[in-house]
């Protein structure tokens, strides 16, 4: 594997070079969206300029153009995966993904759904919802590790028709063990749910190893445009699944009594697609795999390794995440005395973006972390440098001085 | 605000006036600020349909603590109809920050629409 070079990749990003109030910016909030590259932003004004028509639907020339424009994106994203083209739906994000799921689901009344404390409230509202429909919610906990019960998954209920599940937390940065989750959920019966938006981006994903029946992520967390995202749907369980929105492309022969509708993808595409964007996932896909997936993975997990050991020595700083066994690009923290929004005002005062709050996931953070106002959160790529952790980890500890 | 204006609301920040419950009260009243996600309490002391008396429980950012323990300051004497009257300016004044940017406009406001809230219950 050759070297990589974080300082090379910063220069397709344009973004990267500007100054926040006088401060090279260095961003680290990529768990909330990641920046794009030059050829994602290139290219959707060359989709604009060049290729632009509505899919599907016109004969001319355009059409046909954008509709080869939108069928290749999803072979890139399909091949990404490791899917097939006709597996994946192209949605505007992980919760609509999710929610999709929630929607078009078959479940008699009184059936269960088992999902976790990781979840991101995309991936726990949608299903708290259901509740409202005679469907029960169970929650698998989590210990002092920061890694899921894996007990739970050993005996799940008969009635439990779909486990949901996060692969990466945006809090805790646990990586969950999906493929044995998905093992244990199919043995019982249970259709498996993988929330990837937090591990596309940085991991090499196969969804045939992973073996779930859907597989939600979002385009703009992994160099994309924001609005466009993926559900990966399993051939296998298109039967249960009845439809999420009616309309347009979505149908293949309309009359007044009869209503026939169009296969997967197209039978959850109702309306017309976002082919720009679908077009710009498929370029950022390119650049990822023209940097590597495998690349990037062992160049973030070494800089995650030095931001965690740099910051145990670091006093003033309580660490949320990284405790478990396997982690991603998460680094959850807050300075003692200091109220998360403070932290993050004052990096930004010194050009670091990072994120504050409840990061969608208010039931983890106060229930099973107990932090009462939100926690502080950085969140690196592959783009961000030793230079740049150094930077942040020494702001910190100014912030810390003064709140001490 | 300049980050030493920051610097200088730590000490507030640090050991803020009227934190803690009153011993006496007339109404008290819980606040919730979506954008800290923190929780206060007020407690008023009133007199001839004016403040006598206020207190807060509960911390915050620097924003919301700094801003409802200067208003329990500021508040004393006023009538409920005076203190509907006052609104995000009149906070920014009090704090001695000109800008506060949108994403913590919730912060700056969560004390004063607390006491809000208790005087109108007061007055129910
Ligand atoms: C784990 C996880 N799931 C779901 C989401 C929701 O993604 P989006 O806002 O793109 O729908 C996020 C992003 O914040 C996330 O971190």
């Amino acid at each position: 594997m050759s070297d990589f070079d974080a300082n090379e990749v910063r220069k397709d990003f344009p973004i990267l070079s500007k100054t926040i109030e006088g401060n090279p910016l260095i961003y680290l909030d990529n768990a909330a969206t990641s920046q794009k590259p030059s050829t994602v932003i290139d290219g959707i004004k060359y989709f604009y300029e060049n290729i632009n028509a509505n899919p599907l639907r016109s004969l001319h020339k355009l059409a046909e153009e954008s509709t080869k424009a939108y069928e290749t994106a999803r072979e890139k994203v399909a091949r990404f995966i490791n899917a097939s083209p006709e597996e994946i739906i192209f949605v505007r994000n992980t919760t609509e993904a999710i929610n999709l799921v929630s929607f078009s689901l078959k479940m008699d009344r009184g059936s269960r759904i088992l999902t976790t404390y990781l979840e991101h409230h995309s991936n726990l509202l949608p299903w708290l919802r259901l509740r409202d429909k005679g469907m029960f919610v169970d929650i698998v906990g989590v210990d002092d590790n920061l890694e899921l019960d894996m007990g739970r998954f050993e005996n799940i209920r008969q009635d439990t028709k779909l486990v949901a599940v996060t692969h990466g937390s945006n809090v805790t940065g646990t990586i969950t063990d999906v493929e044995k989750i998905s093992r244990l959920a199919h043995a019982s019966g249970a259709l498996v749910l993988v929330d990837a938006a937090q591990t596309a981006p940085h991991i090499k994903l196969d969804v045939k190893k992973i073996d779930a029946d859907f597989l939600a992520f979002s385009g703009h967390k992994m160099l994309g445009p924001m609005g466009v995202g993926v559900l990966y749907i399993n051939k296998r369980v298109i039967p249960k699944l009845g439809t999420f929105l009616t309309g347009g492309e979505m149908i293949s022969s309309v009359k007044m009594n009869d209503i026939k509708y169009a296969d997967v993808p197209a039978y959850f595409e109702a309306g017309t697609p976002n082919v720009a964007d679908a077009y710009g996932l498929g370029l950022a896909i390119d650049y990822l795999d023209k940097v590597g997936m495998d690349r990037i993975y062992a160049y973030e997990k070494k800089l995650m390794d030095y931001l965690y050991s740099s910051a145990a020595s670091i006093d003033c700083l309580d660490i949320y995440s990284g405790k478990s066994r396997e982690r991603g690009s998460i680094f959850s923290f807050s300075v003692k005395n200091a109220h998360p929004h403070d932290v993050a005002y004052l990096l930004n005062k010194k050009g670091i973006a990072i994120r504050s709050g409840f990061q969608c996931a208010q039931p983890l953070i106060e229930d099973k972390l107990h932090v009462k106002g939100g926690v502080a959160r950085a969140s690196p790529y592959f783009y961000n440098t030793y230079d740049e952790i150094d930077t942040f980890l020494a702001e910190i500890k100014k912030i810390g001085n003064m709140y001490g | 605000m300049d980050e030493d204006k920051y610097y200088e609301l730590i000490d507030i920040y640090k050991n803020p006036e009227h934190a803690g419950k009153l011993q006496d009260f007339d109404v008290s009243e819980e606040g919730y600020s979506t954008s800290c996600g923190d929780t206060f309490n007020v407690y008023l002391k009133m007199e001839n349909g004016t403040i006598k008396e206020a207190s807060f429980e509960g911390n915050g950012c620097i924003i919301s603590t700094v801003s409802i323990s200067k208003l329990c300051s500021e508040v004393v004497g006023k009538s409920s109809d005076k203190v509907n009257s006052m609104g995000l300016e009149d906070v920014k004044r009090i704090i001695g920050i000109d800008h506060i940017s949108a994403s913590r406009v919730g912060c700056a406001l969560v004390g004063l629409e607390t006491i809000k809230k208790a005087l109108a219950k007061y007055k129910l």
